[in-house]
């Protein structure tokens, strides 16, 4: 059995010969050794390392701390399994990675660790010939990701933490009342976002189940009373793509508009937007995520009543032009 | 005269960004006195031994010894204004770029840094635009994959594990200047001179002014130096400090006569500096030498 690597550098050979690649002496003062953070030299006590904080999700104590320092924005995504919503997120932070995105520049975050791991299955680096985005996990806890954002107009910042929910987790919230109690973090909320799964409503065996999914959340979320007055409620229709390319679009928009007429009765003021944040074909990158950005930031954002949807299907040119719902 | 101003100037960078080379080509600056500079050596540092063995290497066209992430190099200069005669103590910490590397990837600063960190005043960024690690998305189709045990659906290959080296240079970068501000915990601002390295005259980048070399190709570091201009203002530098490549230039750089002529440098928009190489730390001591990075100012070259 081959002694577990004791350095994070592969060519080092302190576990098999004691040699430490850097010449430390002792090795364990060497900083590639694997864990015993903060460890301190025995003859001076002094501390060999000092911790940055760790660049990756916040817990929600940690995302709090934030908030209450800086009055951040809370966005909360939830939708079901697979629904895209992780792949929205990682779409706003790639699209910093090329350029200012929505009207802001990238002003800084504290999770770029946790950003670039879920980024990691979308790009080459991964080995993958076709992007992937690993699920979140139920058993990881709600995470958040930070991004500090600068309004390229006023040149005000704001600073977003942004979670989503796993499907399981969304599932509990719809189903259950002692899940939405027990869920604290909802009554600090600025933004809820339901995400409705477009390859979903594309097939005629899921849709309706896809548009009551999100409806019995949003219901429950209201019968509980848990969110805060000013919080936002938007719905998003993800991999807006998968409708655009089918060959039922019309049967699909006057779905898609009467979802948004049934929520829209049943919610007042909730808004609604369409994104392709991966999209396959004939869309853009994070297409209409840039829209949805903007609404988050803003106090108030607002949507069109009644909504018209057959707007987005006249055509591609014109579709590619108001990408989003209400915009 | 003015009593010397305490003030340590971080050079930071990736490895093989510059730094050491710049350290040597500056030393040989300061002390050959071959030219005139906007700051100069008022009196040599006690131990010279680093600085004269990485100037030798310089000077005899050799690639200068890394800097080993176990050595704790520190230079400390006393420099004086050439118009101002005001005296700066500086001290530069040489970390090696496998130290800014650790920082990243396991989120450890060494305690001479951190101790350091609440003195430092001004930054030297370094940037090699050969050594630039940029995130390539894969095109076409999405495939969301479960991985949940007992999951029913599409079997995707094993890929490669996620490993936070691979995360593009633009984003350790800013990394680097977040964790500086988080153990500095000082309001002050404190600039940054980004120096882009290998700036040589004849490669196809000196057609481009520096702070668009910036924008277009670290974006994100781009905005997030804008976007904290207040807090960190900043200038870019176009520089280089060997002169040319040593593969083929070699024979281009030997007939110089006088070594320091060696060095080019530009200014952020693309003007001939010269060979002054104090120049960024004339601007990061705070005198108004060099325009500031700033969001409006930066429109994509034609």
């Amino acid at each position: 059995m081959s002694p577990e690597r004791q350095c994070v550098q592969d060519q080092c050979e302190v576990s098999s010969a004691g040699n430490c690649l850097e010449g430390f002496l002792p090795a364990a003062a060497c900083p590639y050794r694997r864990g015993e953070r903060s460890a301190a030299d025995p003859q001076s006590k002094q501390p060999l390392f000092i911790d940055l904080p760790s660049g990756l999700a916040l817990s929600p104590i940690e995302a709090n701390n934030i908030a209450r320092d800086v009055h951040a924005r809370v966005i909360l995504l939830a939708g079901d399994h697979e629904s895209g919503k992780t792949t929205l997120l990682t779409s706003i932070y790639e699209s910093f990675q090329e350029a200012s995105f929505a009207g802001f520049s990238f002003a800084g975050s504290q999770t770029l660790l946790g950003w670039e791991e879920r980024c990691h299955d979308g790009r080459l680096s991964s080995g993958r010939s076709v992007p992937h985005t690993e699920h979140t996990k139920v058993g990881d806890g709600l995470k958040f990701l930070h991004l500090k954002l600068s309004e390229m107009r006023t040149s005000n910042v704001s600073d977003l933490l942004l979670a989503d929910v796993s499907g399981e987790l969304f599932r509990r919230l719809r189903d259950s009342a002692a899940a939405i109690d027990s869920f604290q973090a909802l009554r600090r909320v600025d933004v809820l976002c339901a995400v409705m799964d477009g390859e979903r409503i594309v097939k005629a065996e899921e849709r309706f189940v896809a548009r009551n999914n999100v409806r019995a959340l949003l219901r429950s979320l209201k019968d509980a009373n848990v969110l805060q007055g000013r919080c936002h409620t938007s719905v998003v229709v993800s991999k807006w793509d998968a409708i655009v390319a089918s060959p039922d679009v019309e049967e699909i928009s006057g779905f898609v508009q009467e979802s948004f007429a049934l929520y829209e009765r049943e919610f007042p003021g909730v808004t609604f937007s369409s994104v392709a944040a991966r999209p396959r074909a004939k869309l853009s990158f994070a297409h209409g995520v840039a829209t949805l950005l903007r609404n988050w930031c803003q106090d108030s954002p607002s949507s069109p009543s009644p909504v018209d949807v057959r707007s987005l299907f006249t055509g591609l040119r014109h579709f590619e032009r108001f990408g989003t719902v209400g915009v | 005269m003015k009593m010397a101003t305490p003030s340590s100037i971080a050079l930071l960078g990736l490895k093989g960004s510059g730094k050491t080379t710049y350290l040597a080509a500056l030393w040989h600056l300061l002390e050959a006195q071959e030219l005139k500079t906007r700051l100069k050596v008022r009196s040599l540092q006690l131990d010279r031994e680093y600085l004269n063995a990485i100037r030798s290497a310089w000077l005899a066209f050799e690639p200068v010894p890394r800097t080993s992430v176990k050595i704790d190099v520190r230079v400390d200069l006393l420099l004086e204004g050439e118009s101002s005669h005001d005296l700066v103590d500086l001290s530069f910490p040489d970390m090696s770029g496998e130290s800014y590397r650790l920082q990243w990837s396991l989120r450890r600063a060494k305690p001479e840094y951190a101790n350091l960190a609440p003195s430092i005043g001004g930054v030297l960024l370094f940037i090699h635009p050969e050594v630039v690690g940029r995130a390539q998305r894969i095109a076409g189709e999405t495939q969301i994959v479960s991985m949940s045990p007992g999951a029913v659906g599409v079997q995707v290959p094993s890929a490669k594990e996620w490993k936070a080296d691979t995360a593009p240079t633009q984003v350790q970068l800013v990394d680097v200047l977040q964790s500086l501000v988080f153990l500095r915990r000082r309001s002050e601002p404190m600039r940054v001179a980004v120096m882009i390295s290998a700036w040589d005259p004849k490669s196809t980048l000196s057609k481009l002014a520096p702070m668009y070399w910036l924008e277009s190709q670290m974006p994100m570091l781009h905005q997030y130096l804008c976007s904290n201009s207040k807090m960190l203002p900043t200038s870019v530098f176009g520089i280089s400090a060997q002169g040319g490549s040593y593969d083929s230039d070699r024979n281009i750089l030997k007939k110089q006569r006088v070594a320091s002529d060696r060095i080019q440098m530009r200014s952020l928009e693309g003007q001939d500096l010269g060979h002054d190489l104090t120049i960024p730390l004339d601007f990061v001591l705070g005198q108004d030498v060099a325009p500031l990075l700033d969001l409006e100012a930066s429109e994509p070259a034609e």
